[in-house]
């Protein structure tokens, strides 16, 4: 399982830095918005943006182990793997790690970000809008959680994505 | 033990394809040449070795164990590889190196640099700047890295140059050197077991026609170069495959000895598996 994770993290890297970067520019994004003229509008404005900056950061991390995954199975990784002495277990174990400490990181860029901007303004330090963006990494968590053994089975995390997407969408539908 | 893999009536049914009661062994301390044409079953044979697909009948052992309940203690002796680049190409040697030592517990840093330093491969680039050649040693090279004594190769040396070919088949007579190690080569590349392969079993179409110790088939199989009128007179059921010729015909068979007066000739693996194919 170590080395599948020096694996996953290696190939992972970059989208961290993406990730950091989008939370960086999100903080300063936030930070300039805040010092232009107060009004109803602009609060909205700058909420909706700071979100849309949180939703990309949180998920940038998690988007590429799947796609790895994907890809491993497409270039027989995984079989490479399952042949050897890591079990069928192990390996989807470490792939529910992975996403999950992925999503964890995603959260913490978005708390920094957010804790930046309360150094300009105090009211963004909001636990209303904190238990929203943990539900958001609770999420995509869960969703991953749901998404990865369904993506080893049917060897493609689009088809998986799919079936995923529109089971949650009827039972939605239902509600 | 005596075999290091056995392969039992093996049953896999696909939509387009089916294996059909497969059954060989792989003798310990041997090479076994696993040959067809493509599209045969050779590469969803081995991933039922390997325990990667579960077959809907028959039973595999491998080093004495369930292939499907591999203990993590065998799978170390197990070394594999697959046709192509099987890692992640954004991967280099140096972090290959990394992450399969956290896999294989009896992995030696030292063999695959050692390798590495042998096939000439950059430590730092990454693999998906390899050519074909040098991704093929990559894989053996990683194969041979930890406690190995059975190599399961699938198409080892597809799209590899006669002299590259060469020289892979030297480490494979190397890695033979020890008695207790054995080979399972599948290849459609026929050439290449005239060398090294100790025995041939053959797939066609999900079935095995045959396993024969390789010196003991070539010596039984003959290429009877006759003529029509020579032809007319041949038994039918000595006939294995039939090519026909402007100028003559060339019959397979086992039967040569029947027709004295047909000039015939010895046939290569390739010859055999061809007129197999091609049937009567």
């Amino acid at each position: 399982m170590r080395g599948l994770l020096y694996c996953g993290f290696t190939l992972n890297k970059k989208w961290f830095l993406f990730s950091g970067i989008v939370a960086a520019v999100g903080a300063a994004v936030g930070a300039v918005l805040l010092n232009v003229p107060d009004g109803e509008e602009n609060a909205q404005l700058i909420d909706t943006t700071i979100l849309l900056f949180e939703l990309i950061a949180m998920l940038l991390c998690p988007e590429w182990t799947g796609r790895n995954l994907d890809a491993n199975l497409k270039n027989r990784f995984a079989n490479y793997i399952l042949a050897s002495p890591v079990s069928r277990n192990s390996f989807v174990l470490t792939e529910l790690i992975q996403n999950f400490i992925c999503t964890a990181t995603g959260f913490v860029m978005c708390l920094a970000m957010r804790g930046i901007i309360c150094i300009f303004e105090n009211s963004f330090w909001d636990t209303n809008h904190l238990k929203l963006l943990g539900g958001m990494a609770l999420f995509v968590i869960v969703f991953n959680f749901a998404l990865t053994p369904l993506t080893i089975k049917l060897k493609s995390s689009e088809k998986a994505g799919a079936l995923v997407g529109v089971i949650a969408g009827s039972a939605l539908y239902a509600r | 033990m005596e075999n290091c893999i056995e392969v039992k009536g093996v049953c896999k049914n696909y939509p387009q394809f089916s294996l059909k009661d497969v059954s060989f062994t792989v003798p310990c301390g041997s090479v076994v040449g696993f040959i067809g044409e493509n599209g045969a079953g050779k590469s969803t044979s081995i991933k039922a070795i390997l325990g990667l697909i579960k077959p809907d009948g028959g039973e595999i052992t491998v080093l004495g164990e369930n292939s499907l309940k591999l203990t993590a203690e065998a799978k170390e002796k197990i070394g594999v590889v697959f046709d192509g680049l099987t890692f992640p190409e954004n991967l280099t040697v140096k972090q290959l190196d990394k992450v399969m030592s956290g896999i294989y517990k009896t992995w030696s840093s030292e063999k695959f640099f050692g390798f590495m330093s042998k096939f000439e491969l950059p430590l730092n680039k990454k693999f998906k700047t390899f050519s074909r050649g040098m991704v093929m040693r990559l894989s053996i090279a990683a194969a041979l890295s930890h406690a190995t004594e059975l190599l399961v190769l699938d198409e080892p040396t597809s799209g590899l140059d006669p002299v590259m070919r060469a020289e892979i088949l030297d480490i494979f007579l190397d890695f033979m050197q020890d008695e207790t190690h054995s080979i399972l080569i599948s290849t459609h590349i026929t050439s290449d077991l005239e060398h090294i392969a100790d025995y041939i079993c053959f797939i066609h179409k999900g079935e095995i026609i045959f396993t024969e110790e390789r010196n003991e088939m070539l010596e039984k199989h003959r290429i009877l170069k006759c003529t029509e009128e020579q032809l007319a007179k041949i038994d039918k059921s000595d006939i294995i495959g039939l090519r026909k010729g402007r100028f003559q015909n060339e019959v397979l068979t086992t039967k040569a000895e029947k027709y004295p007066d047909i000039p015939a000739d010895a046939p290569t693996i390739e010859e055999i598996m061809v007129f197999y194919v091609k049937e009567g």
